[in-house]
């Protein structure tokens, strides 16, 4: 158990940037805690805010400065109150102004908004950034704007109803074209990490896939937001993968899981 | 390109546990080990770890051609 202890210190230790060379940017100038490099192209944003995820686990992130989104992805929260998100060096050092970070809580539904801002914007980047959005049509920054500028009482209330109205407008588009998508955008849009960690678990094998698929329930997958494009999605990654002989027996069992799914979907 | 997308070091006397995923992948690293995990992919993926009951899962998205190194040998391949 101490050896266990000590692996993990360490990896602690590399998830925090400890081991991984020169500080590229301190806080002041971008507004969060560090810039850490790990590698030639990446960079390690560390935030240390008010994590309000309602466990630990994985999040999606967006990071965002004064022309608007900068790059998005899925970070691990590994305790209250601290994240790492990874950012590609050219996209933090070409932002404009004071880029943020926002999390989403992977196990509420995405459209309840971010649970953290890292950043609050300066009252001279609303506006800017508003007008982009806008014009952009893209519900989710929008949806995220709204909730932060609501979250850090920026706009008025009227502002915010004018923003709504014109969101309602956009996601009618949206969803016309999620209608169209291919089956690996939805699985993006509707699936992905969060969903399959909250589905099956991750750094588990074999029996716990064989005990979910016995129990899982109808209302889980629905609460989960898995639909059938999802669970095919993920049926057919390890159909793949036993196939490749990757997984080991662990990929065969999320195939009956994922295949008990399809079918609680009437699949 | 190769992209490094982190590398792993097992400071322990013990092997250390990895599991891969999506795949389900269970990898023991050796003691005093240290391996690297390369995306073949362009633009490359972006790992979550997570601890668990017996070592670590590190997570990437399904799409990513992910390659795991010890020195210059090969441990692993998606």
């Amino acid at each position: 158990m101490k050896a266990i202890n000590i692996a993990i210190l360490v990896l602690i230790g590399w998830a925090f940037g400890l081991t991984f060379g020169t500080i590229a940017q301190d806080g002041p100038a971008y507004g969060l805690a560090a810039v850490v490099e790990v590698s030639s192209e990446q960079d390690v944003v560390i935030g240390n805010g008010p994590v309000s995820l309602s466990t630990l686990g994985i999040a999606y992130y967006e990071v965002f400065d004064d022309l608007g989104f900068l790059d998005s992805g899925f970070l691990f929260v590994l305790e209250y109150g601290s994240f790492n998100a990874f950012l590609a060096r050219d996209k933090l050092q070409n932002s404009i102004g004071n880029p943020f970070i926002i999390l989403y809580d992977p196990f509420s539904d995405m459209s309840n908004g971010p649970v953290q801002v890292s950043f609050l914007m300066t009252t001279n980047s609303v506006t800017a950034t508003f007008a982009r959005l806008m014009a952009s049509g893209n519900v989710a920054e929008i949806r995220a704007f709204i909730s932060l500028m609501e979250e850090t009482g920026q706009l008025t209330a009227l502002q915010i109803s004018q923003i709504r109205a014109r969101l309602l407008a956009v996601q009618a588009i949206e969803a016309a074209a999620i209608s169209v998508a291919t089956e690996a955008e939805a699985v993006l849009a509707y699936g992905g990490p969060a969903a399959f960690s909250r589905l099956i678990g991750m750094g588990v094998g074999r029996q716990v896939a064989l005990d979910r698929a016995a129990a899982i329930t109808l209302a889980e997958i629905q609460t989960a937001r898995v639909t059938l494009p999802v669970a095919r999605y993920w049926r057919n990654s390890y159909q793949r993968a036993v196939a490749n002989g990757k997984g080991g027996d662990t990929a065969p069992a999320r195939v009956l899981f994922f295949e008990r799914i399809i079918a609680l979907l009437g699949g | 390109m190769d992209h490094e997308l982190l590398e792993l070091h097992n400071g322990s006397p013990i092997p250390l546990v990895v599991w891969v995923e999506p795949w389900g992948e269970r990898l023991e690293i050796s003691p005093g080990s240290i391996w690297k995990m390369i995306d073949l992919r362009n633009p490359p993926s972006k790992p979550s770890i997570t601890i668990t009951q017996d070592g670590v899962a590190i997570y990437v998205l399904p799409e990513a051609e992910l390659s795991i190194l010890e020195g210059n040998c090969k441990v692993w391949q998606s």
